[in-house]
């Protein structure tokens, strides 16, 4: 019981600075250019976490759990897209919805076979679905993409008291939701277990291969839905979206504290590395730096990102090590 | 010799696979896809994706993967047309965007070594700032490329038959696949991705061989991206990033599993002619033009299917190659 309230101590130093950190970088835009603190900026910057916050939600779980899922952003778009079709056939939004849900299901079904069954390295052949997704997506909308009208758009486009957006408000409930179930469910537990220690976890009851196929399905289903989502709020299902979405995804997971090598990390961090990213990325246009320079900055953010994590793991083991001596000593 | 009677083998197996392939794709087409012109073609569009499998081949063999050679060779095909465009001489531009794919190749081999990054995200990391930056260097619009001497590498043909850009490619492959084969270097090649403990022990120095490698793969995407630039007489923002991904699937295409320490720069080649006959059948059965990203993808994912049932062994990642090596050897 002590490791763990020590490991708990340990997230929460790390989120702390992680707030500081986002503080640090609002503050500074808000210098630089006093719009970005304006209600269409603060909305513009939830809308954007609305749909990278859904990714990651389903991303860090994959984290944790030891795998990747490179198509998430695609598996998105293509969800938005089923969504849309269905509703242009006519289909009522709920079915319409269930159908976006299902293909999630499919698409995660279909990377754990792969990794499962296969013993495929899940970077690589989420990679291939990408392209598959992608290339369909565009062959199927004309490479226009599907328009949506009605009470769907209520989705994406109500906002609570004039402000939150309802994408942005979905998306906070999912963190809620799943850091509960990370942190006090079996599966939860199974989940860390398998990324932490596969053989151990194997040897404690737990079936990596099921957890597996229940986390990428997972993944999966969250992703639809963020397209869902995402298609609501921008009238249209295009075929280009959410292209970026799986490294938007990992950077916020990895900014939040979640381990690429599997097994540590949570959903409280996670909103932070959000805010932190989206707040980032949303600044750079406050300053008026070209577009272009936000695919810079994604990537650079995400190399920061890993570079602090690898950084904080180095500490632990030094401090790990020192204590080793003292105890040696006596 | 048993090995190497193995590797005959694999590389029998996978020239009968093309062999059927063209013949399949011959029937289909009514023979057009076997006419000259159209051989010629595909060797010429495959050219650039050559080079991208004998960087991706190398790193592979090695247990390594850059995802970032797209990303890498669109932004130093359009430093080189920037700097051409200013009136310096070919020669300088393009020294000047290898050096570049060279540092980005350091750069990516840095967080690996030093900072313990997995390969494929580090490189996934660099193919989003290097694709960025290619869009910052040109303001996304296109740069005509007007020297006379990259046009005549790029469009030229030996005989009227043989483009230059196809011989640059087939020399890369022999230099390679003696230097893979023949050489102390290729040696410490395959052993860091048979089982790089084993290696470090053995004297070799796997961190080194990482910088070369990805500086090698850098430098080689680069000359790919100039090459794409010099046939097509412009550079632009997207460049050879619609091939980020197809080095990698030629050289699995070629038997180089994931695993490392295994296959060759030979297989490599036959899976780039693989590889390279599928897309061109695709656009002459008259496959529309983005369902051939996703036919891209599905033949990536068909070659990791052959190699993970051929292989037959562990490749999850979280174990280490080293483990399941040794379970190989001591079921044999």
């Amino acid at each position: 019981m002590k490791k763990q309230s020590a490991l708990t101590a340990i997230l929460k130093a790390k989120s702390l600075t992680l707030t500081v950190a986002a503080a640090v970088v609002i503050l500074f835009f808000y210098i630089m250019n006093r719009e970005f603190l304006s209600g269409n900026s603060i909305r513009s910057i939830m809308n954007a976490m609305s749909l990278s916050g859904m990714l990651a939600v389903g991303i860090s779980i994959l984290l944790i759990g030891g795998e990747i899922d490179l198509a998430t952003g695609a598996e998105a778009m293509f969800g938005g897209v089923v969504c849309a079709a269905a509703l242009a056939a006519g289909m009522p939004i709920p079915v319409a919805i269930i159908a976006a849900i299902l293909f999630g299901a499919v698409a995660g079904l279909i990377n754990a076979f792969f990794v499962n069954v296969l013993n495929i390295m899940s970077f690589i052949v989420t990679i291939g679905m990408s392209s598959i997704y992608t290339g369909l997506a565009y062959y199927l909308t004309n490479a226009k993409g599907i328009n949506v009208s009605g009470a769907f758009l209520k989705l994406g486009t109500t906002a609570l008291f004039g402000i939150i957006p309802t994408p942005f408000i979905v998306m906070a409930v999912f963190l809620v939701i799943y850091a509960f179930i990370l942190r006090y469910t079996d599966i939860g537990r199974a989940v860390y277990m398998i990324g932490g220690n596969r053989a151990a976890a194997r040897l404690t009851g737990v079936n990596p291969k099921r957890v597996t196929t229940i986390v990428f399905v997972n993944n999966g289903v969250i992703a639809a839905i963020g397209g869902v989502l995402l298609t609501a709020r921008m009238h249209v299902a295009n075929p280009g979206a959410a292209a970026s979405g799986a490294l938007d995804a990992i950077a916020a997971s990895v900014l939040g504290g979640v381990s690429f090598a599997g097994g540590a990390g949570g959903m409280g961090g996670c909103f932070i590395g959000l805010l932190l990213l989206n707040a980032f990325i949303n600044g750079l246009m406050a300053v008026n730096l070209p577009t272009y320079f936000q695919l810079v900055a994604q990537g650079a953010l995400l190399i920061i990102a890993l570079s602090v994590e690898y950084f904080n793991a180095r500490g632990r083991q030094k401090r790990v090590a020192a204590e080793a001596r003292e105890l040696m000593k006596k | 010799m048993n090995g190497k009677r193995f590797l005959m083998s694999k590389t029998f197996t996978l020239l009968a696979f093309l062999a059927l392939l063209i013949l399949a794709f011959g029937i289909a087409t009514g023979w057009r896809f076997v006419e000259l012109v159209n051989i010629r073609n595909i060797l010429q569009t495959t050219s650039v994706i050559g080079l991208l499998a004998v960087g991706a081949g190398a790193l592979m063999i090695a247990g390594y993967i850059d995802l970032s050679a797209g990303g890498v060779g669109t932004m130093c095909a359009l430093l080189c047309a920037v700097m051409l465009s200013r009136g310096v001489p070919w020669y300088a531009g393009t020294l000047a965007a290898v050096a570049l794919g060279i540092i980005a190749g350091l750069f990516s081999a840095f967080l690996i070594n030093k900072l313990n990054f997995q390969p494929f995200i580090a490189t996934l990391a660099m193919a989003q700032v290097t694709e960025g930056l290619a869009y910052l260097i040109c303001n996304a619009t296109p740069i005509p490329v007007k020297d006379p001497v990259l046009k005549f590498i790029g469009g030229a043909r030996i005989f009227t038959y043989i483009p230059y850009s196809v011989l640059i490619v087939i020399i890369a492959f022999v230099i390679y696949a003696i230097l893979m084969n023949k050489t102390k270097f290729g040696r410490s090649v395959y052993l860091i991705g048979a089982n790089p403990e084993a290696s470090r022990l053995a004297g070799l120095n796997p961190k080194r061989l990482t910088y070369i490698l990805f500086a090698n793969s850098g430098a080689l995407a680069s000359i790919a991206g100039i090459l794409l630039m010099s046939r097509s007489g412009t550079a632009n923002a997207t460049g050879i990033t619609k091939n980020q991904f197809s080095g990698i699937t030629a050289a699995v295409l070629g038997g180089i599993s994931f695993g490392g320490g295994n296959g060759g720069i030979a297989g490599a080649f036959i899976g780039l002619l693989i590889l390279g006959s599928f897309n061109n059948a695709m656009t002459l059965l008259g496959l529309d033009a983005y369902l051939q990203t996703t036919a891209a993808g599905a033949l990536l994912i068909a070659a990791l299917i052959i190699d993970s049932l051929t292989a037959r062994r562990t490749l999850s990642g979280k174990k280490p190659r080293s483990k399941a090596k040794a379970d190989k050897e001591a079921a044999q």
